[in-house]
């Protein structure tokens, strides 16, 4: 009986190690509000390890209007490679109001059309977050207060569904960064600072991104 | 002498303070204001309009009483026979619009949940609550007959499904609180308006939209709702509808005729 039991994990240890190297690259969905620099990150990623870009950044809210994925995105850590797929998804929001574009110079139509997209983009990040993600990155401004019903509703969800997730408290740049409050809000989740505009801290961040998804 | 017991005619002079704490002959606690000069006689209780009984002419407390001690009385003749004669008096209508808008919208509802026993129960009930003089032990006995009403109810084997439910629903309440001790049952339809709302409550909830059209270009979204959505919703028009993309597993069940 022993001998069997031992003989089958053998097996199953052997089969797990062979479907592990065979196994889809994890969809790591980057997640966010508004304005936190998702694809700044998503971009800095795919430059750092592609070579290609995933999407164009913006100063302006909701710039992100459609969920974007580069595939196969392999880093190299300690010798290992770490396959994964990073989904750039529109920023996460309760209210989406046009007036908000035409304090960028956007006429008025324009304005409303984006607002309608944006919509559009909430509904398919959390469409994703249910149907297609296997870890999340969450990235906060940290010049902004991280205490919002979005940022809790999405953690929560996120914790819900036994989602790896790693906190990225972006904008470290800047002198009004507050990282502290980021690690206060959500203590039960590992925080790390970064600069994904400058490049600061991007080893930290790979070695994180490897040590929990990959 | 403005202030007259209802019960046993005495009457108090404006201002009296020995009647706060209820009539001190007969121990009645409604009283009716007569002015200076007016006839006593035109106050008389056979000279108020409404067949109502002269014991609580405006008291919630006496018609609720009177509600209940009618509803025990028709469930007890229910039972007896074992079934509904479902004969609706005309007079109903009438008695129907003369109730306050929360009585009303508490049937409303109990119309929405297709509770038909209950709806001509509660209508007999109003009815010959208005119609009927009842004892004043019988106001007493009020707020305890009405909580064993429900269990009376539910030892009926012949009663509706519906009807059982909205039973038990209202018994469970009763069953922690204690009967009040001032015959008030004022609760009794309420029971029932709330297990209804309740009902209504979740339904507007599963209802409640993904996102709402404040305006063209202004919109407020329920992320948890948009979450948990099987369907994904890909556009937005401006006349309220969505453009949904269903699950695979839906279109497989469309597709299988084809495939088999």
């Amino acid at each position: 009986m022993g001998l069997l039991g031992s003989l089958r994990n053998s097996i199953s240890q052997v089969a797990n190690t062979l479907f592990a190297s065979d196994a889809e690259p994890k969809r790591i969905g980057i997640y966010g509000p508004p304005n936190a620099g998702k694809t700044t990150l998503a971009n800095r990623i795919a430059r750092d390890w592609t070579g290609d870009a995933i999407g164009p950044e913006s100063r302006i809210p909701h710039e992100t209007r459609r969920a974007r994925r580069k595939e196969n995105v392999e880093i190299e850590r300690n010798g290992q490679t770490v396959t994964i797929d990073i989904v750039d998804t529109p920023g996460v929001t309760t209210k989406v109001d046009y007036t908000e574009f035409l304090e960028h110079d956007i006429e008025k139509d324009e304005a409303v059309r984006r607002s309608r997209e944006a919509t559009e983009g909430v509904a398919e990040a959390m469409h994703w977050l249910r149907e297609d993600v296997d870890g999340v990155i969450y990235v906060l401004d940290s010049v902004e207060d991280p205490f919002t019903q979005v940022n809790t509703m999405l953690i929560g969800i996120i914790e819900s569904r036994d989602l790896p997730v790693l906190i990225f408290a972006n904008k470290i740049d800047l002198d009004e960064a507050q990282i502290n409050r980021i690690e206060n809000a959500f203590p039960q989740h590992e925080t790390v600072p970064l600069s994904a505009l400058e490049g600061d801290n991007m080893d930290e961040v790979y070695d994180k991104i490897a040590a929990y998804f990959g | 002498m403005p202030h007259q017991c209802t019960s046993c005619q005495s009457t108090f002079p404006d201002g009296s303070k020995e009647m706060l704490s209820g009539c001190p002959n007969c121990g009645g606690n409604t009283f009716q204001y007569i002015p200076e000069g007016a006839d006593p006689k035109d106050y008389e209780p056979e000279a108020t309009e409404p067949p109502e009984p002269p014991v609580s002419e405006d008291s919630v407390t006496g018609r609720m009483g009177r509600a209940a001690s009618t509803v025990r009385e028709y469930v007890s003749a229910h039972q007896d026979k074992g079934e509904t004669t479902d004969d609706t008096p005309s007079e109903l209508e009438a008695e129907r619009s003369e109730q306050s808008a929360e009585t009303d919208s508490s049937e409303k509802q109990t119309i929405e949940t297709g509770s038909t026993d209950t709806e001509s129960l509660e209508d007999r009930a109003q009815a010959s609550a208005r119609g009927e003089v009842a004892d004043v032990s019988e106001l007493h006995s009020g707020g305890s007959t009405t909580g064993t009403r429900p269990t009376d109810s539910e030892r009926q084997p012949g009663k509706s499904k519906t009807d059982t439910q909205t039973g038990s629903a209202s018994s469970s309440p009763d069953s922690r609180k204690p009967p009040r001790e001032d015959g008030r049952v004022a609760e009794e339809p309420n029971k029932a308006a709330n297990t209804d709302l309740e009902t209504l409550r979740s339904e507007l909830n599963d209802q409640f939209e993904s996102i709402r059209i404040v305006e063209p270009g202004q919109y407020e979204l329920n992320l948890m709702e948009l979450y948990d959505r099987e369907e994904h919703i890909v556009a937005l028009r401006e006349d309220g509808k969505y453009v949904i993309e269903v699950p695979e597993t839906w279109r497989d069940g469309a597709d299988s005729p084809d495939r088999s």
